[in-house]
Parts: structure tokens; sequence; C-alpha cells
């Protein structure tokens, strides 16, 4: 089975004692409130979908990720993982302190979700944070934007997660133990993992079928949490993918679960980020389609792809996807690479906003989408985050 | 070699000459550059051939129970 990233799977859960003595004594506490953002950072460092990330970063590993995309130690690292504090934080708080980390539940009520261990604080250059990560430090990108209203100073340190949130979406999150047992049961030596945050279309299918054609099995791993009003619920997303994979997959050879992350939109940083996640999940491959990551015209549409040639010691291959479309002379759905007719009259793309109207107006997008897969989605009442 | 913050190491002329002579048929504009990369690439395959981690028997006890809980094994 791939190693993990770094070589070993982080795990950093609180035992039952230890997690009772922090109960017991939550009240002796300096506590924070964390942002759903935050709290799944924490979730994948201590499930080790972040290996080898045992904490937030401190300042030799951030500055080296910015400087040079690996860790302090050489190990491939693109995304900051980071905690901000504001200054009055800093001192109050002493270097050393373990810091409890409290989320909301599903019910709004407090709940105390990690621990956290502080090492250090520093202040940061956002200019610099965001000219790495981003290449702009246009305030109208999201992922520059949300960096820039970050507090001045960032916390290193270790973290255990201490209570786990609950959501109906929870049986479809694998960690990376479970995936890699299951991948290890089924046999698979290589697996190929695909990302998405919509229901699948023909497109999809194809390339996860020209990529299973090549690999022992495939895991589609949908990106779920917080989201951008009008983008597809979950719920949707898990639904079509049960019908598709129901429907018009071999059995054994799909698995479906989630994966709850922030989306930076850092484009080609990004596509290395998810990699490695994919990686620590124990798969092998990962495909790597058009602007991966992206928004808006900050990046060109391959650069996600040339990216992965500056990472020879990544452990994980991409499969990179240019182009897929419909073509009316070879009757099938192709991809530029197998199709000389790209560009031509016969080259049908996919429409995306032409799926998303039908969708919503109850009717299925013959052309477009598996009819299976369209019914399990216009049976719910709610498509769309509102 | 040495590079704006890296360490210099040594290596013989004629080898230096022989990858100085094959960087215009890379896409690496320095020796170093080059190096850095074979290197790695090196390392890391080696790395992947090492001993791999099997899961303990509590371990996958547990795992598979969890992962039959949720459906994902019959």
């Amino acid at each position: 089975m791939i190693k993990p990233h770094g070589g070993k799977l982080v795990e950093r859960i609180v035992g039952d004692s230890y997690k009772s003595r922090i109960m017991e004594q939550e009240s002796e506490y300096e506590k924070v409130t964390i942002t759903a953002d935050s709290y799944k950072d924490l979730k994948n460092i201590a499930y080790g979908v972040f290996s080898p990330l045992e904490g937030f970063l401190n300042e030799n590993d951030f500055i080296s990720v910015l400087e040079n995309s690996r860790l302090e130690n050489d190990v491939p690292w693109t995304i900051p993982i980071v905690f901000d504090v504001d200054e009055a934080f800093t001192q109050r708080v002493d270097v050393g302190t373990d810091v409890l980390l409290v989320s909301k539940n599903g019910k709004g009520e407090d709940v105390i979700v990690g621990i956290f261990k502080i090492d250090e604080f520093y202040k940061y250059d956002k200019k610099k944070y965001v000219m790495s990560v981003f290449r702009t430090d246009d305030i109208e990108h999201p992922g520059v934007k949300k960096v820039m209203n970050k507090k001045d100073y960032l916390a290193g340190g270790k973290v255990m997660l201490v209570n786990e949130i609950t959501s109906e979406l929870s049986s479809y999150n694998l960690k990376p133990k479970e995936t890699r047992y299951l991948f290890h049961k089924k046999g698979w030596k290589s697996v190929v993992a695909f990302q998405t945050r919509n229901p699948p279309h023909l497109g999809h299918e194809y390339v996860q079928k020209s990529s299973l054609t090549i690999c022992d099995g495939l895991l589609i791993n949908p990106v779920i949490g917080k989201k951008k009003p009008g983008d597809f619920l979950d719920k949707i997303i898990i639904e079509a993918y049960e019908a598709l994979i129901k429907y018009y997959y071999p059995e054994n050879r799909v698995v479906l679960s989630t994966f709850e992350t922030e989306m930076h939109y850092a484009g080609p940083k990004e596509a290395i980020h998810h990699a490695i996640a994919r990686k620590n999940l124990g798969c092998t491959h990962f495909i790597v389609g058009r602007d991966h990551a992206g928004v808006g015209n900050y990046y060109g549409p391959f650069d996600a792809h040339k990216i992965f040639n500056n990472f020879p010691d990544l452990g994980i291959q991409p499969i990179c996807f240019r182009t897929f479309y419909k073509c009316k002379k070879c009757n099938a759905v192709v991809s530029d690479k197998i199709c000389p007719h790209e560009n031509s009259e016969y080259q049908v793309n996919f429409k995306g906003r032409e799926v998303r109207r039908l969708l919503s107006e109850g009717k299925i997008p013959k052309e477009e989408m598996r009819p299976e897969v369209a019914e399990a989605i216009i049976k719910n009442k709610e498509l769309f985050v509102k | 070699m040495v590079d704006e913050k890296g360490k210099e190491i040594t290596i013989s002329e004629s080898l230096y000459n022989k990858i100085k002579n094959r960087l215009p048929k890379t896409e690496f504009s320095t020796v170093s550059d080059y190096i850095e990369y074979i290197v790695r690439e090196v390392l890391n395959s080696l790395e992947e051939e090492e001993e791999k981690k099997v899961f303990t028997k509590d371990e996958e006890k547990e795992i598979e129970q969890r992962l039959r809980d949720l459906g994902y094994i019959d």
C-alpha cells in the first residue's frame, strides 16, 4: 500500500481517560471558539488526512511552505494550515499552554472539539502569504480575502481531537485508516481519486471510467461542507453518485466517501494539497482536470497540471485531463487526447448551467446526465444551498 | 553547487559537465535544479520500496466493524 505523506499516518485522538480528565477540568482551561473551517483542519490533522502535520504550522514550517512549497523537513506542502489569533490573545495566553478548541454542533451548542498546545505565536506577512499561495493579492479573490481578514498573529503547535461533531452525512466520511483498510481488503493495489463538488454528468463519468481502466479501484471523494448559495446541497451530490454507482459501475470497483475540507481556490497549489490528502487516504493516482480548484481567471487552465512537475517526490501520480466533450462525429464522450474533432462543429461542450436549470425545473437533462442520476436528484424538493 | 539558501556539495567535474551538457534537453535552467530533481526522485522511489506497514489484528477488527456498521463491507 502507498506510504502516507511524510512516511507515517498521523493519528491524534485523545484517549478515553485523557478525555474524561479534560471534560472534568474544562473550566480551568482557556477556551477558544473556532470556525467551521478550523474545525475541519483540526479533524483532518487528527485523522491523518493532512499527514505529516500534527498541528497548526509553526513559523519555520510556515515560512518554508511559502518560500519552497515544502515543510522545513523538505516534505512537499503547499497550503499553510494555520490558526490565527489577535494580539490580545497572545498577551493573555502563555506559550506552552493547552487551549481547548470549541465549535458549534448542528444544534448550535458548544462542543469541546480539540486541545491545542501552543508552542509559539508569530506575526506574519499577509501579502507574502497570498502572493505565494494564490499568486495574487487581489482582494476579490475569495482565498485572498479570507487571508486578509485573518487576525494578525498565528499560533503554532500540536493539536488533538477531543470530540467529533457528527452530521447526517458523517457515515460517508471515511478516515485514512478506514479507506486504507478498505482498499487493502478489496485487493486494490492502485486507486484513483476523483474530487468533485457537483453531481455527475456524462463527462465526469467518462473521466472516472477512463482512469478506472488503468487502476484497480476508484475513490469518488466529493468535497462537502460550507458552500456558496446556489451550489448543490451535499445530500444531492451523494444521492446522485449513489445512483451512478448502482446503475453504471461494476460492483466492487468504486468507493464513495466525502472529503470535509475548506476550499481555498488556490488553483495549482491546492491541486498539490488535494493530491496529498488523497495519498494519505491510500490513493496512488489523482485526477486533475481543467483549472482544478481555480476561481475566476487567476490561473491558467492547465497550471494545476504543470505544477506536478515540480514535485517528483510527491508520491502520488496525477492523471491530467485537458478537455472532455461530446463528439457528434465519434458519437461518444471523448477527450482531446483521443478525438481529432476538438474545436470543430462536432464538439459539444457540457453545459453546467443548462443542467442546473433543467434539474431545478424537475426535468431530466437527457443529453448530459444518466436518467437514474437525474431522477435521484429531482425527487428532492430542495436541490441548492440557499 | 550552491543556491541562495542551499548547502554546497561537491561532485566530480566530469559529471558536472555531463549534466550541464544535458541541460538544453531538459526543462531545467541550472545544474543545481536538475540534480535536486533527480535526487528527490531517487530518494522517493527508495522510500516507496521500503517495507509497508500492515494493520495489527486489533486495528483490523476495529476498522472492519466500523466499515461494516457504515455499510462499506457486507
